[in-house]
């Protein structure tokens, strides 16, 4: 049986870590907790005794950061700059890497700080253009079918998987240009 | 020249360029479905290329931390992860106050 007076003690911080690291700030995690939680009151008859009150939490949880990027992605833009593909543009090296922009530093083997690299990658995230972010958390939710991802965002598979290349490419470049490293 | 041009051609027919490999790497990272050839074709380009090896490398590692779970972040006691009282509480009246309203 659902009982919610004991949510916040028995799923709070569970929740809370979850969140944490998908979104900007502490206070806006913070939120999307409560925010779950009030929901899920809501929708208790939804709830169907075969799955685990947290495994439910978490996915009502997950619909509400995909519903934080959404609202996002309606504010108006603000100006991004357009990225370019770090790739040769014709020649005999066309497709391969521009040396100047190709993957060098952080060693992906070596233990990170979690906490600062988080810092930096939601600095990275905030340069994605609003759509392509969005469409980018619900794939690292994934807690959608790609059909669905592509409807809530008007675009087409073939768009889809460009957008999730275009974005995979800008935020690990954003990620070196910013200067992380396994040393700070 | 000619014999240049026509092995870089051939060489592209039978390879994948660096562009071509980071698409399929980031397909394969993100669940997409990849044609068995392509698959054959851009796990070659990365035995051999270090620059996409690491992208694709970068990348994974980029992705584990974007999904890392709370019982992941729990093993290492330097991330504890924890709401703080004062919130909890703000929560917990939220909900009594909202269960009223939703007459449970
Ligand atoms: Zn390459």
């Amino acid at each position: 049986m659902l009982n919610p007076e004991l949510w916040v003690e028995k799923h709070g911080d569970y929740l809370y870590a979850y969140v944490r690291y998908k979104v900007p700030s502490k206070e806006i995690a913070e939120d999307i907790v409560q925010e779950t939680f009030l929901s899920a009151l809501s929708s208790m008859k939804h709830f169907k005794g075969n799955s685990n009150e947290r495994t439910w939490l978490i996915s009502i949880l997950k619909r509400r950061i995909i519903d934080y990027y959404r609202k996002e992605a309606k504010k108006k833009e603000r100006n991004i700059s357009s990225y370019k593909l770090p790739f040769e543009e014709e020649g005999a090296l066309k497709g391969h890497w521009l040396e100047n922009r190709a993957p060098h530093s952080w060693e992906p083997d070596a233990e990170i700080n979690i906490d600062q690299f988080h810092k930096v990658l939601q600095l990275c995230l905030s340069i994605l253009n609003p759509k392509q972010r969005l469409v980018f958390i619900m794939k690292i939710l994934d807690e959608s079918h790609n059909d669905e991802i592509c409807q809530e965002v008007g675009i087409s598979i073939n768009n889809l998987w460009t957008i999730m290349h275009r974005a995979r490419l800008q935020i690990r470049e954003c990620i070196e240009k910013k200067g992380y490293s396994n040393e700070n | 020249m000619k014999i240049k041009k026509t092995m870089i051609s051939w060489m592209d027919r039978v390879i994948l360029d660096c562009k071509q490999t980071t698409f399929y790497t980031v397909k394969e990272i993100d669940h997409g479905k990849i044609p068995w050839l392509k698959k054959l074709k851009y796990k070659t380009h990365l035995s051999y290329c270090s620059h996409c090896k690491k992208f694709y490398k970068q990348t994974k590692k980029i992705d584990a931390v974007l999904k890392i779970t709370p019982e992941e972040l729990e093993k290492n006691n330097r991330y504890q992860l924890k709401l703080n009282t004062k919130t909890k509480e703000n929560i917990v009246k939220q909900i009594k106050k909202n269960q009223n309203y939703y007459n449970l």
